[in-house]
């Protein structure tokens, strides 16, 4: 009976053991010792004008980033260091499974520990390629931020082509004296609440695995 | 061709008067001063300013460069530029009034107008002198001790970050619209330098009324929001606005003309008492 | 009778209540020496200062070469060279620089060795590197003619030059305008309170007082030359015996012990003198009294 209900439904074996997901996560995950990616970054984030960057991503195994890029960019506070580290770390979270979502396999991540920095994490995976196409993690020092990937070419090694990040910007503020207006003629009009969620796209391409 | 002699006469006073290098020397002194705290603890100063936004974000690259360097030493400079300024160009009617050369010069074939008109040049020269000077201070040594890089202007709405090719033809403009605002308050201590028969009042007047606009134009009160568009002093700092993106093309030729109508009041208006001047020292 | 060179007509000036010129008329030809006399704020600087466009004049007609200096100025200033009160020049400028700052506006500007003449000339060579800053009074005031003179002007108009300087200087510099006004054929407007110096060299003068001209013309007619006030001295003992020898030939007035003055014309001076060695009296001076002080007193005084 287990058998013809898992190939009827396959995802119920699958939802049935986030543990074995996340393990299957992280085993795919270890195959990448280092790469080497170019990537242009766009941040679309309020009260910041900025056009997009070009970048050097240099990754090496577990969790480090190196970011070389000709001019100033921006990302996120950790980077794209938050995943991987989970991965990296799979001993310190418990996989919990929260439903289904558009196909997507969705697992809770809890930490272990109490003083952990990652407060909770939230993954959708689409199971049948193991890859995560969506990840929520809120920790202590960055609040909740979101990211969305999509793969190409590399999603045999789990290495997307583009990744969205959203966040929070409400407490973005303006240093009042260091910014002031001196040649003001009129008063800034009152402006309607602007959107309090910023983006950064992260477009990644002619990776070089390994 | 008794203009350009006036002219070069006026230059070669300036060029040998000891008070014309206490404005270039204050320049180098002060951007060094600034150059020596950015290079010793600059981060920390960026750090502050970015500091709301450093909770959710990383900014990665060459944040303290040469650009942001020059940036910040003509945004602390903008004060002090126009005193520098008014030291020698106030003191180009009333000081030779007060040394009585005046007088010698008066007596001559040159009209009024010509002498007047050398001496604004001599002064706008002098001017251009100073903004290059400050030009060549902040952009190139700064980038020459810092290095190139995109820059980060904090702005009133916003921080705005400027990719380094995108930078250095922002920087010429800058340099334009400062020296033309500059030069109205050049041409301001001349106008005021023909009322009077010594050398320091003319330069005290300038600074006092650039003081008095300035805390008009700042202070946010209702009931100067008619004048505010009209000050010169409201205009000193549209040099700002060429690093905004997009660039605010309305509001520097709004500026411009404004300097421009500041200009002509002022050349007219020393025209008009120093042909009319009694010449009595 | 020549051409005018300066013709003033009616000319007027007040600073607020003060009426500094009041319809002051000037004629001055070409090839004069002409005098301008009267007392301290009498106008005389005002005057000169209308007449080179220093000042306004609020009434009245100035025209110098026969043009109105307020039509013609530029044109009219180029033929003319002055020094109106004390020389000025930039003092962190050497003697040099200074002579080529004025020359270049002065309509033709001068060569690096006319200036050098220049110097020379009024004998400054050896300071042309100096600075002014540096320069004497007497120095600064012959810097002063060497501007005035440098671009060869018709006409030059020297307020006060002798002002301030030592007896050697007042001595070359009425010889320098004795030298422009023969050799060089000058036209020369000179303000002086040095009145034997204005008696000694101008052929013409004015006299102003409160604004006003009191009188102008030839200096000879005006003090009637033909005439002379002379000074003799004698002694004491003698000064009886002479008072009534001079009885015969006019008024005499004894003004000391030893000094009595009288009028006689030049002629006859000589030969009062041989009668007084004739008749024995003793005789240790006879002094011309300038006559222009005389003049000049008693015309304020009227």
């Amino acid at each position: 009976m287990k058998y013809l209900l898992f190939l009827l439904f396959p995802w119920v074996l699958q939802a049935q053991n986030p543990e074995l997901t996340f393990k299957r996560l992280v085993q795919k995950f270890n195959l990448v010792k280092s790469y080497e990616v170019v990537a242009t970054i766009k941040p679309q984030i309020p009260l910041i004008r900025i056009l997009p960057v070009k970048a050097k991503i240099h990754f090496s195994y577990p969790s480090n980033f190196q970011v070389q890029s000709a001019g100033i960019s921006i990302l996120p506070k950790n980077g794209f260091s938050e995943l991987p580290l989970l991965f990296s770390k799979p001993d310190d979270f418990t996989a919990i499974a929260s439903g289904i979502e558009n196909s997507f396999e969705i697992i809770t991540l809890l930490p272990k520990q109490n003083d952990s920095n990652i407060i909770l994490a939230k993954i959708w995976v689409d199971a049948s390629a193991l890859l995560v196409v969506k990840s929520q993690i809120t920790s202590r020092s960055n609040g909740t931020i979101i990211c969305e990937f999509d793969y190409n070419q590399e999603k045999t090694w789990g290495l997307p082509a583009h990744m969205k990040f959203v966040m929070d910007v409400n407490k973005f503020k303006i240093p009042k004296g260091l910014a002031t207006d001196i040649n003001r003629t009129s008063r800034p009009a009152e402006t309607d609440a602007k959107s309090k969620k910023g983006t950064i796209d992260v477009y990644f391409n002619k990776y070089k695995v390994n | 061709m008794i203009f350009l002699y006036s002219t070069y006469n006026e230059l070669i006073k300036i060029a040998l008067k000891p008070r014309s290098y206490l404005g270039l020397a204050a320049i180098t002194g002060l951007v060094g001063i600034i150059l020596f705290a950015l290079k010793a603890d600059g981060m920390s100063m960026i750090s502050f300013v970015t500091a709301s936004f450093e909770q959710t974000l990383r900014f990665e690259g060459e944040v303290l460069n040469g650009n942001l360097v020059a940036f910040i030493i003509l945004q602390m400079l903008i004060v002090h530029i126009p005193l520098l300024v008014a030291l020698v160009t106030g003191d180009l009617i009333s000081g030779e009034a007060a040394m009585g050369t005046l007088r010698m010069l008066a007596t001559k074939p040159i009209s009024r107008r010509q002498l007047l008109g050398s001496k604004f040049l001599a002064g706008g020269i002098y001017t251009l002198l100073i903004v290059i000077w400050l030009g060549v201070l902040a952009v190139v040594v700064g980038r020459w001790l810092f290095g190139p890089g995109d820059l980060m202007v904090l702005n009133s709405d916003g921080l705005v970050i400027l990719q380094e090719n995108d930078v250095l033809w922002r920087y010429a403009g800058a340099f334009c619209v400062a020296f033309f605002a500059l030069l109205t308050i050049s041409n301001l201590s001349i106008c005021l330098s023909c009322f009077s028969d010594n050398s320091i009042g003319p330069i005290v007047s300038t600074m006092a009324i650039i003081l008095l606009f300035t805390i008009i134009g700042t202070l946010d009160v209702p009931v100067f929001d008619p004048i505010r568009p009209y000050l010169f002093t409201t205009h000193m700092a549209s040099w700002r606005s060429f690093f905004e993106d997009p660039l605010p093309w309305e509001s520097i030729r709004n500026s411009l003309v404004v300097l421009t109508l500041h200009h002509v009041l002022f050349v007219t208006v020393a025209l008009f008492a120093f042909n009319r001047k009694d010449i009595t020292v | 009778m020549s051409n005018p060179i300066v013709n003033i007509k009616h000319l007027s000036k007040h600073f607020g209540n003060f009426h500094a010129v009041q319809d002051v008329n000037i004629t001055v030809n070409s090839g004069d020496v002409y005098g301008f006399l009267g007392p301290n704020g009498a106008g005389k600087s005002t005057t000169m200062r209308c007449m080179l466009s220093l000042i306004q004049a609020d009434k009245g007609s100035i025209e110098l070469f026969g043009k109105s200096i307020q039509k013609h100025r530029s044109e009219i200033l180029s033929q003319v060279g002055c020094l109106i009160e004390k020389p000025d020049f930039y003092k962190y400028l050497s003697a040099f620089q200074n002579l080529q700052i004025f020359s270049r506006i002065s309509g033709k500007p001068s060569t690096k060795k006319e200036i050098l003449d220049m110097l020379e000339f009024v004998g400054l060579q050896g300071r042309e590197k100096d600075h002014v800053s540096g320069f004497s009074h007497g120095m600064r005031q012959r810097l002063g003619i060497a501007q005035t003179l440098l671009h060869q002007p018709e006409l030059i108009v020297l307020d006060e030059p002798t002002t301030g300087l030592d007896p050697q200087g007042i001595i070359d510099m009425r010889n320098l305008i004795l030298r422009l006004k023969n050799e060089q054929k000058k036209t020369i407007i000179l303000s002086s309170h040095n009145l034997s110096e204005v008696e000694l060299i101008c052929n013409r003068m004015v006299i102003i007082h409160k604004g006003k001209s009191i009188v102008e013309g030839e200096v000879h007619a005006l003090l009637n030359e033909e005439e002379q006030i002379i000074r003799l001295q004698t002694s004491s003992d003698s000064m009886e015996t002479l008072l009534a020898f001079l009885q015969n030939h006019g008024t005499a007035i004894q003004i000391n012990d030893n000094s009595v003055e009288m009028n006689i014309s030049k002629e006859k001076i000589p030969q009062l003198n041989a009668q007084l060695v004739h008749a024995g009296i003793p005789i240790f001076a006879i002094e011309a009294k300038r006559k222009l002080e005389d003049y000049f007193i008693n015309l304020l005084a009227s």
